[in-house]
């Protein structure tokens, strides 16, 4: 037997999971169930290569930092909302996604 | 009381001769806490082996060329193993996904602003 260099998950939701009638197919409920989980985790990773990218823009700007880094800084903000786990004590304005402001 | 006294004499003076009895027994002087082949001093040799006769080397013995070789195999089995391992863990595939992700957005914003 042959061991996997690389393992292969499917990018799309199950087909045949509906939410309003979770347990009609629970194999596909549970399917859904992973897929949450590695949406999650990609998003905690996305998080984390910002933050590097961040890191290093601050470091390599140096004093120029605020204006130079400003597009990362933004970036960084948006991909940690939401993102992590034991996340549901964060204040709602955090947490939630940003809400545009419409202009009357 | 004399009757009791008496008694309790008596009683002493079997014991001291039961143990005079066991302490002559011995003979050799040692007294109770040696046995036969018992050594006094050290000989100062290492891990208590004499040194082979001048002009030899000492001879491996039965269990020290199968444990070396079993050994050495080990060694290198685990080294070259847990190296080689790929890795399957979630967080590597959901950074590399991550990856691939923000790429596409870069080139999603790139068009954008091309047109």
């Amino acid at each position: 037997m042959v061991r996997k260099a690389k393992v292969e998950f499917d990018e799309q939701p199950p087909d045949n999971f509906d939410p309003k009638n979770p347990y009609a197919d629970p194999v596909a409920m549970l399917e859904y169930r992973e897929h949450l989980v590695r949406e999650k985790w990609i998003q905690i990773e996305t998080a984390k290569i910002i933050r590097e990218r961040l890191r290093w823009c601050y470091r390599i700007e140096g004093i120029n930092h605020h204006q130079k880094c400003r597009h990362l800084v933004d970036q960084y903000l948006e991909a940690t909302r939401g993102v992590g786990w034991g996340k549901d004590a964060r204040p709602p304005e955090l947490h939630e996604p940003k809400k545009i402001i419409e202009a009357e | 009381m004399r009757a009791m006294s008496s008694a309790v004499n008596g009683m002493l003076r079997a014991r001291l001769r039961g143990a005079a009895r066991v302490r002559g027994g011995g003979g050799e002087g040692a007294g109770r806490w040696t046995t036969p082949g018992h050594e006094e001093r050290p000989k100062g040799y290492l891990f208590n082996r004499p040194p082979p006769p001048p002009g030899e080397s000492r001879k491996w013995e039965d269990w020290e060329l199968p444990c070396y070789v079993t050994s050495f195999l080990t060694v290198v089995i685990l080294g070259v193993g847990l190296n080689a391992k790929p890795d399957l863990t979630i967080e590597t595939w959901a950074h590399q996904k991550a990856l691939e992700r923000l790429q596409q957005q870069e080139l999603a914003a790139a068009d954008t602003q091309a047109e």
